[in-house]
């Protein structure tokens, strides 16, 4: 992949580590923070079978093991994995279960951004990204959290992030 | 004469919160590693179910547990019973031992070290700021992701720690700190 592309990704991946930390708070609020430690990875879990459902119609088969490698087994695992999530979030605002979605996607992604980017990088662009995203956030009070509007101070913040990414990147 | 072993074991205490912030972060690093690595010989998408289905098969057993012991899971019927998390539990730990033959035995650790992160998280954010949590845990990311660039961990290409490197890690620390706290 290319590193610019790689680099944007990794950095939007950060943007909804902070949704996704945002929606886990407000699980935990409302369940308890092992039950939403629970429904976030289930949510990762879930989009993790539809997109080896889509490999195994696509190219016939996973690179799982038997019986994984099927695309009938892999089907069975989206219809459980779904019902399991969709029994965990009942109860809650239904969106609540997409909580794990963005994870999910991004844990796939890793392999090829760690590879293009390296492990320093990869952390400090998700940081970023994070950082950028808690701003928002915060600034819109969203999920209930409480409201704090941007700041120089705090964009200073953001910026010291930045710099510290390209650090990393450049030596 | 009471005074100083008091603020001794303050410290102690505050240094405890710390080193098991920086550690919850050094080990998401390792962690995201074993991740990579297996999806380096097996696809991203397989190598996330499979670590995936471990993290959830210790939580469940984590939880189960826990409803056992009378704590009753906060999950609307027939979750809300430790024996149904149990078993939910075990569904995925057989998953996952149908999926992870063929890889080191020791990349199921990836979904352990996950579980201990979120077991750590639970437990320091009762017991430290967020912003406290939130600094220590990326330095130890930050850091730990240095050193596991530094040694090619689990067949990664190898980014050797400079200076540049390691100032641009503590500006990434300084930076979310302030992002956290600034007025």
């Amino acid at each position: 992949m290319d590193f610019a592309i790689s680099l944007s990704i990794t950095v939007v991946l950060g943007l909804f580590a902070t949704y996704q930390a945002a929606l886990t708070g407000a699980i935990s609020r409302e369940r308890g923070g092992m039950e939403a430690s629970i429904i976030s990875p289930l949510g990762s879990l879930a989009i993790i079978a539809v997109l080896l459902a889509w490999i195994a119609v696509d190219e016939g088969e996973t690179k799982l093991p038997f019986p994984f490698d099927s695309a009938w087994a892999v089907a069975a695992a989206v219809a459980i994995t779904w019902l399991a999530l969709w029994l965990a979030v009942r109860g809650l605002p239904p969106w609540y279960a997409t909580t794990g979605f963005s994870a999910g996607l991004g844990l796939a992604l890793t392999p090829r951004l760690i590879g293009d980017l390296g492990l320093a990088l990869y952390f400090s662009a998700t940081t970023f990204g994070g950082c950028l995203g808690a701003l928002g956030f915060d600034h819109t009070g969203a999920f209930g959290a409480a409201r704090r509007a941007v700041s120089v101070s705090r964009v200073g913040g953001l910026a010291l992030v930045g710099v510290g990414l390209v650090l990393v990147r450049a030596a | 004469m009471t005074v100083a072993p008091a603020a001794g074991l303050r410290g102690m205490r505050d240094l405890a919160l710390i080193s098991a912030g920086a550690a919850s972060g050094g080990l998401a690093a390792v962690a995201i590693s074993m991740v990579a690595a297996v999806g380096r010989k097996r696809g991203g998408e397989e190598a996330t179910w499979l670590h995936l289905l471990v993290l959830l098969a210790a939580m469940s057993v984590v939880l189960g547990v826990a409803a056992l012991r009378g704590k009753a899971p906060g999950f609307a019927r027939p979750l809300h019973l430790g024996p149904a998390i149990l078993v939910m539990g075990g569904l995925f730990a057989l998953a996952a031992l149908l999926s992870w033959r063929g890889i080191e035995w020791y990349y199921l650790a990836s979904g352990l070290i996950s579980t201990a992160i979120f077991l750590m998280i639970t437990w320091m954010l009762v017991r430290v700021s967020l912003v406290l949590y939130f600094a220590t845990s990326t330095l130890g990311m930050v850091f730990g992701s240095l050193a596991m660039d530094q040694i090619g961990a689990f067949g990664a290409p190898e980014h050797e720690i400079t200076l540049p490197r390691a100032l641009g890690a503590l500006l990434v620390t300084v930076g979310v700190v302030v992002v956290r706290t600034g007025k």
